[in-house]
């Protein structure tokens, strides 16, 4: 197991690697001038070439990606262009937002569409089944942008039970959560219940039946155990995209989390934002990956043996 | 039960607790978080207007545009290069140190100097030689050559002597101090009871980062924001007009929206097609219907509430049948089916600005010009108007206040990256004038000059100027004495207040 565990991590290590690699040179390829965006365009153009002297974007870019990655190494993401902070700062102060709102999402997911998807499997055909089908159909095709300030208006402009944006009293996650959960429980129902009838047909749940455990057992025990891998894999990914912001929520809700972040960062070219924050996604990515790898690991014990 | 008792306690722990808005607070919801709060190093708008209301200004500009001095009691020029300005006895920073010459001899030095970083002011203050103190309360400052622009530009706050990068923990002598930030989501800021004028009526100014324009609005209709200010898209203001509790302002700005062209392109070289393009297109038209108002028809880049603005300029009215003859003059002749030329007009993925471009390219059309819509991220585009990789384009001067930016603009020795002729444009009666006007100290001679610019570059047209921008705030009728600025600052909050309670 631990040995599995040690090849994963390794193997994680190149991906993040690549990323960083790769947003350096976009970041830097794309047209656009931080110094421009932090001086003005009325700067003279001498002040602006001892701004890029002063901030080191006038040396060769395979020297400035040394510099960076030797910074890196030392624990070091770099100074923000626009707001002068550390590049860490920046990320660590978005987290508890974007973490909240991540599990909060997560959470509302899992809590309706595996119920939901259970129970359509097993009253499969039946007017719960198509019910289910149409509201995960619904949840798949709305988008954010619009479920966002409809959510908004119904529930803080009419009935008033909710703040309208911001991150503050406690009932301030519920519409975002809402909003973001809402796709993620969709495609989870969905997938759900497709695994649960698989799972119905394996000789396994016959055996269990012909052992004499009752229905409920029988599905909940033998069925959803076995369909919740797929299940548990597809919401580790969503958790890793969650985690690295929710950028139309975030914006809609005016939630401020990494996602806004890495926006605001790539309209004002502040380099080192953006790489800190890529990077960021990129390592949340790969711990969640790594996660759901370890539960494989532990849900299935073939998997840990396999070369 | 004990489930959703479990499940409320996760929810409080991740969110933390919000007080309600204080009383005698206004809060005002932005679209974007601003960057620094030094205002030597705020460039964003959102930065500009936080800090005049933390950091006080030897001037200020009032709702006319008309400078007043602030910290400033008076000013002198002993000779064309060096400027005596005294400052007002008693004043005091929000920590207590009290505000002297020594202070404003910093921040000039420290914009110069750069060691902390560049600033977007440095160049506005042409080229000083020495600044000296002779007493705590003047300032004597030496300029190498003539810069008349010098003293419209001392809007900048000042900083307590010594200070480094003030943006975490500002400091300056305005009317309100700063009190608590948290990135991304809010800033406050607190009356300065030790203000030098007036106390504010307001205890504290909350800024709400809101960055989505619908949801602000729903919170300022909701009560929880109580001023929404441009940019408003305009389509939402009928709606906007009808609700109750608010009120819509509305003032002419500053911001002046053109059409750029290139001078080396074998179209637009000529006056002839240039002066077609602006008899094309019917700007009272687009600033009615698309704009719903939020802009006006101007001839000059210099907007009509600018004190230098010159109010008689022939205007070119719309007119397809002149500017078709405009376009047979200059040879461009219309054959059956074929338009008479193909421009490539550029602009951004606003998508408001793609609609005026939409809208533009049509009415180029009617009188035979086809038009290429090219749409590109900002950076891209504004990459490619620096580097004169345009046939045409559209864009917005923001913030224009002293006229010596024509000479940024249109002067045939400020091509990018030193100024911002992109179109390459060279005249060389504008360029006497401009050149003139830079040093030209007395302000009626400089009226008179900046007048003769404006109507040489309305003739010529190096750009057609499409409208000036009509600046909008939302306000809820609770909060009295606002006023919207041409320069979009938030002045008016040093006398505005709020009536408590609900709407």
């Amino acid at each position: 197991m631990r040995r599995y565990l040690l090849k994963r991590a390794l193997g994680l290590v190149f991906p993040v690697f690549g990323v960083v690699t790769l947003v350096f040179l976009m970041i830097h390829l794309i047209p656009g001038d931080p110094v421009e965006t932090m001086m003005g365009e009325s700067a003279r153009a001498a002040d602006k070439q001892e701004m890029r002297h002063a901030l080191g974007l006038d040396r060769p870019l395979p020297e400035q990606y040394v510099a960076y990655i030797a910074g890196l190494a030392r624990g070091d993401m770099g100074i923000s262009l626009r707001t002068h902070e550390p590049v860490f700062l920046e990320i660590v102060s978005r987290w508890p937002a974007t973490i909240s709102l991540a599990l909060a999402a997560l959470l509302i997911a899992a809590v309706v569409a595996i119920p939901m998807g259970v129970l359509a499997a097993a009253r499969r055909g039946s007017a719960l089944d198509k019910g289910s089908l149409v509201i995960s159909l619904v949840g798949v095709a709305v988008p954010n942008i619009w479920l966002g300030p409809m959510l908004i208006i119904a529930f803080s402009l009419w009935l008033g039970w909710f703040p309208v944006s911001g991150r503050g009293e406690p009932l301030s996650i519920v519409l975002p959560a809402v909003t973001l959960g809402a796709g993620m429980a969709a495609l989870l129902a969905r997938l759900t219940r497709s695994s649960v009838l698989e799972a119905a047909g394996e000789e396994y749940m016959k055996a269990a039946r012909a052992r004499g455990l009752s229905e409920r057992q029988v599905w909940m025990r033998h069925a959803l155990a076995n369909a919740l891998l797929p299940v548990a894999t597809v919401m580790g990914l969503q958790l890793g995209a969650l985690l690295s912001g929710a950028v139309i929520t975030e914006t809609i809700f005016a939630w401020p989390g990494v996602g806004r972040l890495l926006i605001d960062a790539i309209e004002s070219r502040d380099y080192p934002l953006v790489q800190g924050c890529v990077l960021n996604i990129a390592l949340c990515y790969v711990a969640v990956n790594f996660a759901v790898d370890a539960l494989y690991a532990v849900l299935d014990p073939r998997i840990r043996v396999e070369r | 039960m004990k489930r959703w008792v479990f499940l409320i306690a996760v929810a409080s722990l991740f969110s933390c607790s919000h007080p309600a808005l204080p009383p005698d607070t206004v809060a005002i919801g932005m679209e974007t978080d601003p960057a620094a709060l030094d205002p030597r190093y705020a460039a964003d708008a959102a930065s500009v207007n936080v800090c005049k209301l933390i950091y006080a200004g030897l001037f200020r500009r009032d709702a006319k545009m008309e400078m007043r001095p602030w910290l400033a009691e008076s000013v002198a020029q002993k000779n064309p290069l060096t400027y005596r300005i005294r400052i007002r006895p008693g004043i005091r920073f929000h920590d207590g140190r009290p505000l002297t010459s020594a202070d404003v001899r910093y921040t000039i030095e420290s914009i110069l100097s750069g060691k902390q970083g560049a600033s977007p002011v440095k160049s506005s203050l042409g080229e000083v030689v020495s600044v000296e103190t002779p007493d705590p309360l003047t300032v004597e400052v030496r300029l190498k050559k003539p810069f008349a622009p010098f003293i419209r530009n001392l809007t900048f706050g000042i900083v307590p002597e010594g200070s480094g990068d003030l943006s975490a923990h500002p400091v300056g002598a305005g009317p309100f101090r700063f009190a608590s930030r948290e990135r991304g989501k809010e800033l406050a800021l607190a009356r300065h009871e030790g203000y030098f004028l007036k106390k504010p009526s307001l205890a504290g100014v909350l800024f709400k980062v809101v960055p989505d324009e619908t949801v602000r609005l729903l919170e300022l209709k909701k009560g929880n924001i109580h001023i929404v200010t441009s940019p408003i898209t305009p389509a939402v203001l009928p709606w906007l007009e009808q609700q109750e509790g608010i009120t819509v302002m509305r003032k002419p700005g500053t911001n002046v929206a053109y059409l750029g062209f290139n001078m080396k392109d074998k179209y637009l070289s000529d006056a002839r097609v240039r002066r077609a393009i602006a008899h094309a297109i019917d700007r009272e038209a687009i600033t009615r219907h698309l704009l719903k108002g939020l802009a006006e028809k101007t001839e000059t880049v210099i907007a009509p509430v600018n004190p230098f603005h010159e109010p008689n300029l022939a205007p070119h009215e719309y007119d397809p049948a002149l500017a078709m003859r405009l376009l047979d003059e200059a040879g461009l002749t219309a054959r059956e089916g074929k338009p008479r030329m193909t421009l490539e007009y550029k602009t951004s993925k606003n998508q408001l600005r793609r609609k005026i471009a939409e809208v533009i390219a049509e009415y180029l059309g009617k009188v035979g010009i086809a038009v290429r819509i090219k749409s590109f991220e900002w950076g891209a585009f504004y990459g490619d108007i620096k580097t004169g990789n345009f046939q045409m384009f559209s864009l917005t001067w923001v913030g224009v206040d002293d006229p010596d930016v024509m000479h940024f603009m249109f002067h045939s020795k400020s091509l990018p990256p030193d100024g911002a002729n992109r179109g390459g444009y060279a005249n060389p009666a504008l360029d006497a004038l401009l050149a003139k006007g830079q040093t030209e100290a007395d302000v009626a001679k400089r009226k008179r000059i900046y007048g003769e610019a404006q109507r040489i570059a309305a003739e010529d047209l190096p750009y057609v100027t499409l409208w000036t921008q009509v600046n909008v705030a939302a306000v809820d009728r609770r909060v009295k004495g606002f006023e919207v600025y041409p320069d979009e600052s938030f002045d008016a909050l040093e006398t505005a207040s709020v009536q408590n309670g609900e709407r």
